[in-house]
C-alpha cells in the first residue's frame, strides 16, 4: 500500500472536490482517498501494483483538472 | 472494464432534438451533479475535445447539455459516457417529467394570473369617482400593487418583457381614468365593468368555478365556494343595477368588486401553487434521478437493461458499491452486503453462494452474480410500497386551520346575509309601512360580496414562505402542511436505531495495542484487510488511512471467510481476525482476554491482530451514536415530548443504545411491517412523530402524524416523510419543532388578519348603507397587512419565490442547501 498526496489546481468548489473523489476511488487498486476544495490537494491510498501515481493523476486529469505536485 | 463488454443497450437517457443541419444531430441529456457554473465549463471541454463533436452548450439551471455531433463520427453513447467517465451522472428523463410540467403548470398559473391583474387594473379606473372621495385612492394603491406583481412576475422573461407590460398597464389605467373623468364613460362604465367580470368569472377562472362546484356537490363550502358566493353576489348586484338602471346606485362598482375578489384568489391559489411545486422539487433533488437498470448476463455479453425488463431467472451482476438492483439468490461471488437501509442491520452481511439479496442494498466490495428471483408486485420493495400506502389510507387526518375557520365562518356569513335581508324587509315594514325590497337585496349582497375574506388564500402560503426559508436555513426541508401545523402538537417520537440515532456504519471505537504503536497495528490490520472482502475491512483501512497511518506491502495473503486473514507482510506473517481465528491457530491472547471480553459485552466487533505468533493487540469496531443524538433526545424529553426506540435489531443491542440515548421505551425485533403498527397504537393517546431514514421505515413515516426522514436516507424514506433533515444532524429536531409552532402562529396572525376587517365589513354591510367599495379596502388593508405580518424582515423570501417561476429547481426559496 502507498499514500500519496496531489496538489490539484482547478477545483471550484467542494463538488468539484467530491467529483475528483469518486473518478479516483472507482479507479481500480485505490483503496480510499480524501480530496479538499480548500486545501486544493487529495491524499490517495493504493495499491501499487495495481495502479500507479501516473495513472492516478490522468484520472485527476480527465475532467480538466491539474495535478500541480505530487509528494 | 466494463465497456469492453457491455453491448449498446434498448435504453438511452437522452432525447433527440431537431438540428441545425441535416447531417448534425443534437441530443438533450439530464446530468446530475453539477455543483458550480465552472462544472459546466469542465463539461464543456470534455466533450467539446470529442471527435465529431460541433456543439456544446451545458445549463447549470436547468442541468442539462445539448450537443450537436456528426452521427457518421460519434455516437451518443459514447458521449454520455465521458460524461459519467469524468465523474458526472446521467439522470433518467421519465424520472424528471414530472418535474418540468409541474414548472410548466406554475408558468401557465403565472400567466393566468396577470391576465386577471389586466382586467383588474382595467376595472379601477372605470369605476372611480370623484364623489366617492379620498377612500377611492385605495383602489389607486391596489392597482399599482397588482401592476408590481406583474412587474416581478415577468422579470425572469426579461427585464424589457417587465418594464414593457407595466408601462402597458399604467398607460391603459390612466387613458380609461382619463375617459372617466372626461365623461365619456358614462352609461358604458358598467356595462364595461360588466364585461370584465364575466370574462373573469366564466373565462380565465372557469377552474375555480369548476372546483367550486365540484366542493358544494360533495356539501364542502371550502375558499372556491366562499369566493363564489362573493363574486356571483357582485355580479347579481350589477345586473340588478342594470336593470333598475337607476342613478347613484353602484353597478360598476359591484362587478369591479367580483373583478378584484377573482384576481386576488387566482393571486393567492398561484402562491399556493408555487409553495408546493418548491417543495415537491427540493425533495425530488434529494432523490436519486439516475435511470435504474441492471447489468443482465446475457450468454457471454452483459446488457445495461432497465429494471422493467428484468425477468425472473435472470442473471446479473451486481459490481462492487453498486446498489442491488433487484431481489435474487446469489449464484456465484461473495462480498459484504449492506443491508442497513432495508433491514437495519448496523453491520454489513456476507453473502455467498445460495444466499439471498435484498433490493435496495448496498453491495460492498465483491462482485455477485445473482439469478432473479422475484421483480414487480412480488419484490421486497414494492411490498414496503404496499405498505406505505396502506399507512397513508390509515393516517390521521390534519384539517388545515383555514378549513376549520370556514367551516365555522362561510355558515355565518350567509346566515347574516339572510338576516339583513330578512331584518330589511320586516324592518322597513314595521317602521313605514311598506317593504323596501330593494333596500334588503342591497344589504344582503353587500354582506355576501364584503364575506369573502380574500386575503385568506394567502395567509398559509406566506406563512409557508416565510417558515420554509427559515427551515431551510437550518438544513430542514418542510414540505407539507402538515409539517407547519402538525409538529408542534405532537406529543411522542419515535426514533429508528440505524442510521437515525446511529451512524449506521461501523467504525474503529477501541484500540488496544500491546506490543506496537497504535498507528502501527493500524496498518498492519489494514494491510491484511485492504484485499479481504470481510465486511469490516473497510473501517479498519479507513481508521488507519484517516490517522495517516499507510498499510505495508503484502506479498502473500489468504482469506478465512467468516474468520480472518493471514497475510505475508516484510516485517512477518500477519494474522487478522475474530479472536477465536486467531486463538485456533495458536496464538496466546490471555492477556487481552479481559479487554475482549469488555468490549463484547459493550456490544462491539473485536479484531485481534498478531505478528509472527505474538499477539499485537486488539480493534474494536461498532455503529456510533450520532455526536447530538444523546443532547437531541434530552432536549425534546425536556420539551414534554415521551421518546421512543423502535428497531429491527436485536434486544440486547436495542436496550444498550436505548440506555446510552437515553429515551422513554424501547422497541426491540420489529419487523419493517410492524414498525407503522406501533406507531398506529401510539396514535391512540396522542399525535406521534416518527424519524427514520431506511427503506423499512417508510411505512411508518407515512403512519405518523409527521414523518420525519434524514436527508442522507433512501428515497422511498424521503417521499413518505413530511419533514426531511437535509443536513443529517438531529438537533434539526428541536429547531423544526420551534419553527413549526412559529410558523403556525403567523398562521393564526395572518388568518385573524384575513377575517378581521372583512369580519368588520359585515355588520356594516348588513346596514345596506355602505358602497361596495369598501368591500374593495377591506381587501387591499386585509392583504396589505398580511405581507407585512408575514414577510417582514425577510421580502426576499417572497421575491425569490415569485421570481423563480419558470426557472426549475434553481435558486428558489424553499430549496436544499
Amino acid at each position: 500500500m502507498k499514500t500519496a498526496t496531489f496538489k490539484i489546481e482547478g477545483m471550484n468548489c467542494d463538488g468539484c472536490a467530491n467529483t475528483i473523489k469518486t473518478l479516483v476511488e472507482s479507479e481500480p487498486g485505490v483503496q480510499m482517498a480524501t480530496v479538499s476544495f480548500e486545501e486544493g490537494q487529495a491524499r490517495i491510498l493504493y495499491d501499487p501494483q495495481s495502479t500507479g501515481e501516473d495513472r492516478l493523476v490522468a484520472a485527476i486529469q480527465k475532467p480538466g483538472f491539474r495535478v500541480a505536485g505530487r509528494h | 472494464m466494463r465497456v469492453a463488454t457491455t453491448v449498446p443497450s434498448s435504453f438511452r437517457p437522452w432525447s433527440e432534438e431537431p438540428s441545425t443541419r441535416a447531417d448534425r444531430r443534437k441530443i438533450r441529456a439530464r446530468i446530475g451533479g453539477l455543483h458550480c457554473s465552472l462544472c459546466t465549463g469542465t463539461i464543456e471541454k470534455a466533450l467539446g475535445r470529442m471527435p465529431g463533436v460541433d456543439k456544446v452548450a451545458v445549463s447549470l439551471t436547468h442541468e442539462q447539455a445539448l450537443v450537436e455531433y456528426d452521427p457518421a463520427i460519434a455516437r451518443p453513447e459514447e458521449l454520455l459516457q465521458t460524461l459519467r467517465d469524468i465523474g458526472y451522472t446521467i439522470s433518467d428523463p421519465r424520472k424528471l417529467r414530472g418535474f418540468e410540467e409541474e414548472e410548466r403548470d406554475l408558468v401557465r398559473e403565472a400567466r393566468r394570473f396577470v391576465l386577471a391583474v389586466v382586467l383588474s387594473v382595467a376595472s379601477i379606473p372605470i369605476i372611480a369617482d370623484p364623489q366617492v372621495g379620498w377612500i377611492g385612492f385605495l383602489p389607486a394603491l391596489v392597482c399599482l400593487s397588482l401592476g408590481g406583481f406583474v412587474f416581478l412576475v415577468l422579470r425572469s422573461t426579461g427585464l424589457w418583457v417587465a418594464i414593457g407590460a407595466f408601462s402597458g398597464l399604467v398607460v391603459m389605467a390612466l387613458s380609461l381614468l382619463y375617459l372617466n373623468l372626461e365623461g365619456y364613460l358614462t352609461g358604458v362604465a358598467p356595462w364595461l365593468a360588466g364585461a370584465l367580470a364575466v370574462v373573469l368569472i366564466f373565462g380565465i377562472g372557469r377552474h375555480i368555478l369548476h372546483m367550486a362546484f365540484q366542493a358544494l356537490r360533495r356539501g364542502i363550502i371550502n375558499q372556491h365556494v366562499l369566493l363564489e358566493i362573493g363574486a356571483f353576489a357582485g355580479m347579481a348586484g350589477g345586473i340588478i343595477g342594470l336593470v333598475l338602471n337607476r342613478p347613484g346606485y353602484p353597478t360598476a362598482p359591484f362587478f369591479a368588486v367580483s373583478v378584484m375578489v377573482g384576481t386576488y384568489h387566482i393571486f393567492s391559489e398561484w402562491l399556493s401553487l408555487i409553495v408546493k411545486t418548491r417543495s415537491s422539487q427540493a425533495v425530488k433533488r434529494l432523490l436519486d434521478l439516475q435511470p435504474e437498470t441492471a447489468c443482465v448476463v446475457r450468454g457471454t455479453a452483459e446488457v445495461e437493461v432497465p429494471i422493467e425488463d428484468v425477468k425472473v431467472g435472470d442473471l446479473v451482476r451486481i459490481r462492487p458499491g453498486e446498489r442491488v438492483p433487484v431481489d435474487g439468490t446469489v449464484v456465484s461471488g461473495r462480498s459484504g452486503v449492506d443491508q442497513s437501509l432495508v433491514t437495519g442491520e448496523s453491520i454489513p452481511v456476507e453473502k455467498t453462494e445460495g444466499d439471498a439479496v435484498i433490493g435496495g442494498s448496498i453491495n460492498g466490495t465483491g462482485t455477485l452474480l445473482v439469478t432473479i428471483t422475484a421483480v414487480g408486485e412480488g419484490s421486497f420493495l414494492h411490498q414496503v410500497i404496499r405498505h406505505v400506502e396502506d399507512a397513508r389510507a390509515l393516517k390521521p387526518g390534519l384539517l388545515h386551520l383555514v378549513d376549520r375557520v370556514l367551516r365555522v365562518y362561510t355558515p355565518t356569513v350567509l346566515g347574516i346575509a339572510a338576516l339583513a335581508v330578512i331584518g330589511w324587509l320586516v324592518g322597513s315594514w314595521l317602521g313605514t309601512g311598506q317593504i323596501d325590497v330593494e333596500r334588503a337585496v342591497f344589504a344582503g349582497l353587500s354582506v355576501l360580496v364584503m364575506g369573502y375574506p380574500c386575503a385568506v388564500g394567502i395567509s398559509a402560503p406566506l406563512s409557508i414562505v416565510r417558515g420554509a426559508g427559515q427551515a431551510a436555513e437550518h438544513g430542514i426541508l418542510m414540505r407539507t402542511g402538515e409539517a407547519f401545523q402538525g409538529f408542534r402538537t405532537v406529543k411522542q417520537i419515535v426514533f429508528d436505531k440505524t442510521g437515525t440515532l446511529t451512524e449506521g456504519r461501523p467504525v474503529v471505537r477501541e484500540i488496544e495495542a500491546v506490543e506496537v504503536r497504535e498507528t502501527e497495528l493500524l496498518a498492519i490490520a489494514a494491510a491484511a484487510e485492504a484485499s479481504s472482502e470481510h465486511p469490516l475491512a473497510q473501517a479498519v483501512v479507513k481508521a488507519a488511512f484517516e490517522r495517516g497511518a499507510t498499510p505495508p506491502d503484502v506479498t502473500s495473503f489468504e482469506a478465512f471467510p467468516g474468520k480472518g486473514v493471514v497475510a505475508r507482510i516484510d516485517a512477518g506473517e500477519v494474522l487478522v481476525g475474530s479472536p477465536r481465528f486467531l486463538t485456533s491457530r495458536n496464538i496466546d491472547l490471555t492477556h487481552l482476554h479481559n479487554t475482549i471480553e469488555a468490549l463484547e459485552a459493550k456490544g462491539r466487533t473485536v479484531i485481534a491482530v498478531a505478528r509472527d505468533g505474538v499477539a499485537l493487540g486488539v480493534v474494536a469496531l461498532g455503529d456510533t451514536l450520532r455526536p447530538d443524538a444523546i443532547s437531541t433526545v434530552a432536549a425534546l424529553r425536556n420539551a414534554g415530548l415521551k421518546t421512543i426506540l423502535v428497531t429491527g435489531d436485536n434486544d440486547r443491542a436495542a436496550q444498550r443504545v436505548g440506555r446510552e440515548v437515553g429515551v422513554d421505551q424501547v422497541h426491540s425485533g420489529v419487523l419493517p411491517q410492524d414498525k407503522a403498527g406501533i406507531v398506529r397504537e401510539m396514535q391512540a393517546k396522542a399525535r406521534v412523530a416518527m424519524v427514520g431514514d431506511g427503506i423499512n421505515d417508510a411505512p411508518a413515516l407515512m403512519q405518523a402524524d409527521i414523518g420525519i426522514a434524514m436527508g442522507g436516507g433512501t428515497d422511498i424514506a424521503i417521499e413518505a416523510a413530511d419533514i426531511i433533515i437535509l443536513s443529517n444532524r438531529l438537533a434539526a429536531l428541536p429547531i423544526a419543532r420551534d419553527i413549526s409552532r412559529r410558523s403556525y402562529g403567523k398562521m393564526v396572525q395572518n388568518v385573524v388578519l384575513a377575517f378581521l376587517f372583512n369580519g368588520a365589513g359585515i355588520p356594516l354591510a348588513a346596514t345596506g348603507l355602505i358602497h361596495p367599495i369598501w368591500a374593495m379596502v377591506a381587501m387591499a388593508v386585509s392583504v396589505t397587512a398580511i405581507f407585512f405580518n408575514s414577510l417582514w424582515g425577510s421580502p426576499r423570501l417572497f421575491f425569490d419565490a415569485i421570481r423563480s417561476v419558470g426557472r426549475p429547481i434553481a435558486s428558489a426559496s424553499v430549496q436544499a442547501v
